[in-house]
């Protein structure tokens, strides 16, 4: 008896080995990711507008880019994986566009997405970056990627090689290299290492060597170019248990590399960050980590005196060099969907519009 | 002899942690899934007896339960009566219970904070060990291998004679768990494996029974484990290299006394739990380390056999350090008193049960929590029964404690609590060759006060009593079974409807308010087939998982699921020495599915075991 049950046993056995192996075959093509309830509709084309880089949830999100049209005032969110239908993936960190193609730099999964900055089709990607940050253009074959590296371990300026898309040399920064800004053929190259160090490095990007580094405040966050030629940089200062150092904003000429000027902020709370320029470039805008106020700040002015223009929680913000109206973002509760808010140049609200999840980034076209 | 029977009956009765409570529904797991060779962790028994929904993040991860639409957090666990939820986190991962070191689970359905104390509010699951007398000695071993280089090996010794009765288990599990999987975040969908989701877990549970004379036990129990753990990464970041290692020891002491009306009962537990948690590319590395200490007495005064009180406190003492304390060490120390009277009719076809709990922990207000429940059988064949309690969940640690730049905890949380209630009637019916049984049940509850995380004032991350919860739904269960000359032919379906959704209407929440929660499914369905003859058993199981949103707007769902499992086993007895052979397909039908988003499950793979027993 027990012969011929260990038989049936083995039979069986047989039988579900077989279809499970026939079954392992046809691989299933449905796409388990999560499906959204309303699929976006595309916009015509991503000309004369502003992208929005949406960060997306923080654990286990991803990423998405929204596009406003400034002619017809239209937004169209989540327009990667409508026209691609892959998502972004987490952190979506920034947008750059040079040369006729979009660089959307993803953060948490170490890669740039380059796309077709019209149609946002897909154009490849540049993998095996380790925490990349910002893109910037050097030439036409030529872009710079500023990435922390794991553990700090590959932190510096990744040499991409724009047309193959690979990798090439890593330049050395201090630690968390964060925005570039680019004068002459020198590129400015801001390191917070962390909220702890304070160095700016100075590439020659024809060589890519580093020709210097120069020691500004603690924690250098954001630099821009004014119409001067002048290299501004935003330190954020710190405050934590050890102590609280101040914000500073530091002048570099780009003829000598030698810090001309510098203003302390008087606020010493204040945690300055994200560094921008108006249209005219005789303005400096940043906003204040502490009360999330936009101020702003002439290039001509002797000291900082704060002078807060818009007074709101924002995230982060950025202006039109086209028409100088401020992009600022609000990103509600960080889980859900943010927004965009816009004001004219003297600080007047014009309209705000939704976008997708932690709206951090813009890049104008 | 009457006596003795009486006896018998009353200590099953009195004994929350074991028995069914009147007007409560319950499921108890059978208990030759629990001691397969193949069956790996408590994740992986629920997983098979679904009728709520298990939030896995893949095979050997964190692993979660939510009862009719509550949290994993409102899922309180109890082993041997001790709940093991972190005082932390207020989670219990499922896949750090190894199902060899349990002897019974059981399901108890909704709320039941009367009797079980915090966090029983959408469900509780009771996780024993039980004592065995007059058995002699028996050993076992087992060891089991599948897909992605799976391996468990467990052993076990039990010997006890009419007053001593003492047991060893230990159990070693590795996996490396790369399974291949198709990433469609990817343009070209490349097929990729895995990565980073190697484990190895090990651990030891002895327990030691000692009767001092008829009427009292000494029960000691310890369990030692030690669990390594890789965190892979989500298909849509960069890979990573997080490592996390949850180290712990348990053990409980209990004192009982039974005599004819009065039952006793002193007990004590004391839980270590450490927590390692690495990330080398940020470089984050966290460590954090909670000690409980739960004193509980309890005393059942019978009046007469159908009516009795059973009056106790708890005291449950709690220290916890983390990274995310910063330098604080804090401490709790709370004391419930409770009661509960039990009214059966003469012929027990009629029960009821009253319980009240009040918790008291400092200046926090904890709600006096109530329950009642009834069930009256008619003609010996239906059951009908409802219950209905109030329920309460205390913060945990990490909301009331965390102090970080970004995060902060608030000390001026107070518990989610709320009411819960369900009514069900069951048909049995048995005959010689077979039987049908059925179940139907509705419930609703509310939970208040829900506890959510959000920024407020400069970014800063905090928890606050925000929302609150209205669930209501359905469950049905139909099991039948019929023998043909040798062949026994079992057929088991369950079903479950849940709506679970915000329905508080605040100044945040506007896109969120009224929607379903996120990982709630709406539909679950189960069915089983089996066919048993001489010891040898084919079955069938096949789960649908109805979609789940991943966001409170519910702008995105992931897709409705279906697993088919077979389970092939054999018993065979050669000279005393009793040999198990298990094999078992999964997913059978090649479902590529997420639980959780992002996180690729697997697809087809298969485990086989074999334990012999003598």
């Amino acid at each position: 008896m027990k012969k011929t049950s260990f038989q049936f046993l083995s039979l069986a056995a047989i039988l579900v080995l077989t279809t499970s192996i026939s079954s392992c075959k046809k691989d299933s093509t449905e796409d388990p990711n999560p499906t959204p309830v309303d699929e976006p509709t595309p916009a015509a084309t991503y000309d004369n507008g502003v992208f929005i880089t949406c960060e997306g949830a923080f654990v286990g999100g991803t990423g998405t880019l929204s596009f406003y049209n400034r002619g017809t005032s239209a937004t169209s969110n989540d327009i990667f994986k409508t026209v691609n239908g892959v998502v972004l993936g987490n952190l979506v960190q920034s947008m750059e566009i040079y040369n006729g193609k979009g660089y959307i730099v993803v953060n948490n999964a170490d890669k740039i997405e380059v796309v077709n900055s019209s149609t946002i089709a897909s154009d490849g990607k540049i993998s095996g970056l380790s925490s990349p940050r910002y893109f910037l253009g050097i030439d036409a074959n030529k872009g710079y990627v500023s990435q922390w590296g794991a553990s700090g371990a590959n932190k510096g300026v990744r040499v991409i090689n724009l047309a193959t898309k690979s990798l090439g040399a890593l330049i050395p920064t201090t630690a968390s290299p964060e925005k570039m800004a680019k004068a002459g053929n020198f590129v400015y190259v801001a390191s917070s290492g962390y909220e702890n160090d304070s160095v700016i490095t100075i590439i020659n990007s024809s060589t890519d060597a580093v020709v210097k580094t120069l020691t500004v405040g603690i924690n250098p966050n954001s630099v821009t170019l004014d119409k001067n030629g002048k290299i501004w940089v935003l330190c954020g200062g710190k405050s934590d248990s050890l102590g609280v150092v101040a914000g500073k904003l530091v002048r570099i000429n780009t003829s000598s590399n030698t810090i001309e000027a510098s203003f302390n902020f008087p606020n010493t709370m204040d945690r300055p960050q994200n560094l921008t320029c108006n249209k005219a470039k005789d303005y400096l805008y940043y906003l204040s980590n502490y009360s999330g106020e936009i101020n702003s700040f002439s290039i001509t002015a002797s000291s900082v005196i704060p002078s807060s223009i818009i007074n709101r929680g924002f995230y982060s913000f950025a202006i039109d060099p086209a028409d100088d109206i401020i992009y600022a973002t609000s990103p509600g509760n960080f889980v859900g969907n943010g927004y965009v808010l816009r004001y004219n140049a003297v600080a007047t609200f014009i309209d705000s519009f939704q976008v997708g999840i932690i709206p951090g980034g813009f890049c104008f076209k | 002899m009457d006596t003795t029977i009486i006896l018998k009956a009353f200590s099953v009765e009195a004994n929350r942690y074991t028995q069914n409570n009147p007007g409560q529904k319950s499921e108890k797991l059978d208990s030759s899934t629990i001691h397969a060779p193949i069956a790996q962790n408590l994740s992986d028994l629920l997983v098979q007896s679904n009728s709520f929904f298990v939030k896995s993040y893949g095979m050997g991860s964190l692993s979660t339960a939510s009862f009719r639409g509550s949290s994993g957090s409102q899922t309180a666990t109890l082993w041997n009566g001790f709940n093991l939820q972190s005082p932390m986190n207020g989670f219990l991962d499922y896949a750090l219970i190894p199902a060899c070191f349990l002897d019974e689970v059981s399901l108890s359905y909704g709320g039941a904070s009367a009797l079980y104390g915090s966090a029983s509010v959408g469900g509780t699951i009771l996780l024993n060990n039980l004592p065995k007398f007059n058995t002699g000695l028996h050993a076992a071993v087992s060891g089991s291998f599948g897909s992605f280089d799976n391996y468990q090996q467990s052993a076990s010794v039990k010997w006890s004679n009419a007053k001593f009765s003492f047991s060893a288990t230990a159990f070693n599990h590795t996996a490396l768990n790369n399974y291949p999987f198709i990433n469609t975040a990817e343009l070209d969908k490349p097929k990729q494996f895995q990565q980073n989701a190697k484990l190895k877990q090990s651990g030891t549970l002895l327990e030691s029974y000692l009767k001092l004379n008829q009427k009292q036990v000494l029960s000691i129990r310890f369990w030692y484990q030690s669990n390594q753990r890789q965190i892979p990464a989500t298909i849509i970041s960069g890979a990573t290299k997080q490592i996390q290692k949850d180290e712990f020891y348990r053990v409980n002491m209990e004192w009982s006394y039974r005599a004819k009306q009065n039952q006793s009962k002193i007990r004590v537990a004391y839980f270590d739990e450490r927590l390692n948690f690495n990330d080398p590319d940020i470089p984050l590395y966290s460590y954090s380390r909670s000690h409980t200490i739960i004193t509980e007495a309890e005393d059942s005064y019978f009046f007469t056999e159908g009516l009795y009180l059973t009056l106790g406190v708890n005291n449950t003492f709690i220290k916890a350090l983390s990274d995310g304390y910063s330098t604080l060490k804090p401490q709790q120390n709370r004391t419930a008193a409770f009661a509960a009277l039990q009214i059966n009719s003469k012929n027990k076809s009629w029960k009821n049960k009253v319980s009240v709990r009040k918790e008291y922990y400092g200046t926090h207000q904890v709600p006096f929590t109530a329950s009642f429940g009834t069930e009256k059988l008619f003609f010996k064949l239906l059951k009908v029964r409802g219950n209905i309690s109030r329920n309460y969940r205390l913060p945990t640690f990490n909301d009331l404690f965390w102090t970080e730049a970004l995060a902060k905890g608030n000390a001026n949380l107070k518990p989610e609590s709320g009411w819960s209630g369900d009514v069900g009637i069951g048909q049995s019916y048995a005959k010689k060759k077979g039987n049908i049984n059925s179940e139907i049940s509705i419930f609703a509850s509310e939970v208040k006060n829900m506890i959510v995380w959000q920024p407020g004032v400069n970014a800063i991350w905090s928890p606050q009593n925000v929302n609150s919860v209205w669930s209501r739904g359905l469950e049905a269960r139909l099991d039948a079974s019929y023998m043909i000359s040798k062949i026994l032919l079992q057929l088991n379906t369950k079903y479950s409807h849940t709506i679970s959704k915000n329905n508080e209407r605040n100044q945040t929440n506007a896109a969120t308010f009224g929607k379903q929660l996120f990982y709630v499914p709406i539909s679950i369905f189960q069915v089983e087939g089996m066919v048993s003859l001489k010891g040898f058993k084919i079955s069938y199981l096949h789960n649908y998982t109805g979609k789940r949103f991943t966001n409170s707007e519910n702008t995105e769902y992931l897709k409705s699921f279906k697993i088919g499992t077979i389970t092939l086993s054999k018993t065979v007895t050669f000279k005393k020495i009793k040999f198990d052979i298990y094999s078992q397909f999964v997913n059978i039908w090649n479902e590529q599915y997420q639980i959780i988003a992002w996180r690729p499950m697997p697809l087809a793979n298969y485990v086989v075991g074999l334990s012999v027993r003598i």
